[in-house]
This record gives structure tokens, C-alpha cells and sequence, in this order.
């Protein structure tokens, strides 16, 4: 009589039928979570979690731009300092303009980040901003690496023009090895800024583009 | 809260000390701000003790999403950490008449989704781990055995696979997970159905 009854009440429960029914695992799975749950944490930990600072994506950036801030206040005085030495004075308009400029961009791009830390909007339109910004962010690495590029090909070839026709007075064929030697500089400048731009934020925005193309 | 803060206001203008703070026009200032930084204090408290019973109460749900998308247990404290901080930070702006259920989800979502990280473990290395950690606990074996099937199934999905299926194991319904992800709740259907699908495939094979 009694392994019948167990054999019984084996059969009455559902998921034992098919073992992998997900709408079985669904009640299995709700309360291992929910046992899981209350060991995982307790309030006090809460509480220490709450006066903490967060890691995630955009907290960095706004880190990074006011550690940027800070960075650029002592930059300004030491290149003030440099002119005055160098006794060559910059109208104070342009100090202005550009101290302005520097910090008005910073203080757009942080509150366009703040705006982005309000996460409780739906994923999907959470996603497509993450994508503006990070594009933003590329965007600005490109320009830099293109100018950064320019500016490591017009400065190698200006110092070989200095030092070659200028102090030794070769002929102007001379240059041509320099050139060749600023040509690649500017190509390794411009492709190391663009890996870096790449290891910075490539990766994480090509899983950000996946995620939201498996939405849409 | 705003009922407490009242209450609150009132035993200040009761209050000796606050009320001859007044009265004398040089400090009245002064007493003001003391009432305000008091107020803010307060204020501060009880939405603290408000987030920490939603926190309480609805633990499970940030810990179902920390389970879906992180393996290690470290991990899952530092996205658990990251999750409980962004509800903290966007907590003044809940709205009582929204659901917290889908306030939270889609913040948490929305944390764990963005969140960078270093290449994963093996899949199978994972699972090993988490059997010896069954193996220690007393639970039925072939409950655990079929739920580690689906952990390990869950595991090979996307992060937009992982989010539906971790809403639809948790019985929230078409249109809440629609609010929750921003997709029409038709898409949802045929996105769960084609999950459902996957996942059953998955399992029979394991």
C-alpha cells in the first residue's frame, strides 16, 4: 500500500513528468533565488553599499572629466607661467577664451552624463543612449588621433628641416628619409590614439551594439 | 515622508530654542538654515529607512539579475553593490504611483547590461563550481541537477536573451517586461518564444 501512495504522489507533481519544462523550473528557480537572497545580504551591508561610489561606465567618465578639471587648473597656470617667462605675452581675452572653452565643454559633457545616469528609463532606450555617448567619446578620440597625426608629421619634419637644412646646410634631398621617417611616425601616432580609442570603449560599444540589435 | 517633514516643522515652531531664534531678527538666518540642514537631515533618514524596506522587500529581484549575469560570486557583490547605489541615487525621483517592481527592474537591467567586463570563465568551469557548491547544500538532487542545466543554459545566451527570460521566469507579465525593456509586448512574445525554444533545445541536449 505505501510505495503505491509514493509512487502516487511522485506522479502528482508536474514537473516531474518533463523534467526540463521551463514553466516546472519557474517556481524551482523562484525560490533557490529567494533563498539565495536573504544570505547574500543583510541591511547593514546595505547601508555601507549606499555611502559607496559606483563603477559603473558613466560614474567613470564623470570621474575621468573632473579628474580632467583638475588637471587642466594647474596646466593653465604652468603654461601662464611659461609665456610670462618666455616673455611672450598672451592678450588675456585669449587666456579667457580658452579656459572658458575648456571648461564650459566639460561642464556640457557632464551634465549631458548626468542625464545619462538616470537608468530608470526602459533598456532599450537606455542602450541607445549609452551608444550616442560612447559615439561621442569615439568621435572625439578620431579627431584627436587625426590632429595628434598632424601635428607628430608637421613637428618630426620641422625639427629635420632645423637641424639639416637650417644648422648643417645639406641639400633640400635630404629630407626626403625624414620625411619618410615623419610620414610613419604620424601613421603610428594616428594608430596608436585609434587603438587606444578602440581599448577604451571598442569592445564594451560592440557588445552595447549587440545587446540592442537582439532588442530591435 | 512629506507627512513626517510637516510634523516635523511643526515641533520647530514649537521648539524654545527655534522660536527665540526667530524672534531675534540678527539670527533668524541663521535659525533657518539650522531648520533646513535639520529638515535635509531628516528627510535624508526617512527615505533612507523607505529605500531600505523596498531594499528588503524585493531583495530577491536584484539578486535574480546579479545571478543572470554574472558567474562569480565577487562579481555578483560588485554588480549587486552597483545596482543597490543606482536605486539609491535615482530613489528621490520614484514616483509612489509607479510599480516598484518595473522601477527597479529596469534600473538593475539597465546596470548589468552596461557594465563593462573582463572576457568571461568557461562555461564548464563555471558549472563545476557551482555543482561543488550544491553538493554541499541539502537540497533534492535532481531539482539541482535541472536547475543547473538551466543556469548553464541561461549562461550561453545574449544579454537581451538573459533579460527577457530572467523577467519571464520571474512571472512578470508580457506588458510589464514591455515597460521594462521598451519593445511592443507582441515583440516580446515571438522574442520569449524564440528563447523558450533555444532554452528547450539546450536542455534536452544537456
Amino acid at each position: 500500500m505505501l510505495p503505491n501512495l509514493i509512487f502516487i504522489l511522485k506522479n502528482m507533481n508536474p514537473s516531474d513528468h518533463n523534467p526540463l519544462d521551463l514553466d516546472g523550473l519557474k517556481s524551482l528557480w523562484n525560490v533557490e533565488m529567494q533563498t539565495e537572497a536573504e544570505s547574500f545580504s543583510d541591511n547593514q551591508q546595505i547601508l555601507t553599499i549606499m555611502q559607496q561610489k559606483t563603477t559603473s561606465t558613466v560614474a567613470r567618465f564623470q570621474r575621468n572629466l573632473l579628474l580632467e578639471c583638475l588637471t587642466a587648473v594647474p596646466l593653465f597656470i604652468g603654461a601662464y607661467f611659461l609665456f610670462e617667462a618666455l616673455n611672450k605675452q598672451l592678450p588675456p581675452l585669449v587666456w579667457l577664451g580658452i579656459v572658458i572653452l575648456t571648461f564650459s565643454y566639460h561642464i556640457y559633457l557632464y551634465v549631458t552624463l548626468k542625464k545619462q545616469a538616470e537608468a530608470s528609463v526602459p533598456l532599450a532606450v537606455f542602450l541607445e543612449m549609452q551608444l550616442a555617448e560612447i559615439r561621442k567619446f569615439m568621435k572625439m578620440y578620431e579627431i584627436i588621433a587625426i590632429l595628434f597625426s598632424i601635428i607628430v608629421f608637421f613637428a618630426t619634419l620641422f625639427q629635420a628641416y632645423a637641424i639639416l637644412i637650417l644648422r648643417l646646410k645639406l641639400g633640400v634631398l635630404m629630407l626626403v628619409p625624414q620625411f619618410c621617417i615623419a610620414a610613419l611616425a604620424s601613421a603610428g601616432a594616428f594608430f596608436f590614439t585609434h587603438w587606444l580609442a578602440n581599448k577604451l570603449y571598442g569592445q564594451h560599444y560592440a557588445t552595447l551594439q549587440e545587446c540592442y540589435a537582439a532588442l530591435k | 515622508v512629506c507627512g513626517n517633514i510637516l510634523f516635523l516643522k511643526k515641533i520647530c515652531h514649537k521648539c524654545k530654542f527655534f522660536s527665540k531664534l526667530a524672534t531675534n531678527g540678527i539670527y533668524t538666518l541663521q535659525a533657518r538654515c539650522i531648520l533646513i540642514f535639520i529638515l535635509k537631515k531628516t528627510q535624508k533618514n526617512l527615505m533612507q529607512t523607505a529605500f531600505l524596506a523596498h531594499i528588503t522587500a524585493h531583495k530577491a529581484l536584484i539578486y535574480k539579475v546579479c545571478h543572470t549575469f554574472e558567474r562569480d560570486d565577487d562579481l555578483r557583490r560588485d554588480l549587486f553593490q552597483d545596482i543597490v547605489l543606482h536605486l539609491w541615487r535615482a530613489f528621490p525621483n520614484f514616483q509612489a504611483a509607479a510599480k516598484w517592481t518595473t522601477w527597479a527592474y529596469r534600473i538593475a537591467l539597465n546596470v548589468a547590461i552596461t557594465k563593462r567586463r573582463k572576457p568571461q570563465i568557461a562555461t564548464a568551469e563555471w558549472s563545476d563550481t557551482f555543482e561543488r557548491r550544491l553538493a554541499d547544500t541539502p537540497y533534492d538532487s535532481t531539482t539541482d541537477e535541472r536547475l543547473t542545466a538551466l543556469y548553464v543554459a541561461i549562461n550561453q545566451l545574449n544579454a537581451a536573451e538573459k533579460a527577457l527570460i530572467l523577467l519571464y521566469l520571474d512571472d512578470i507579465s508580457y506588458a510589464e517586461i514591455a515597460e521594462i525593456i521598451g519593445i511592443t509586448e507582441n515583440n516580446v512574445g515571438v522574442k520569449l518564444n524564440r528563447i523558450k525554444t533555444k532554452l528547450k533545445q539546450m536542455l534536452n541536449a544537456s
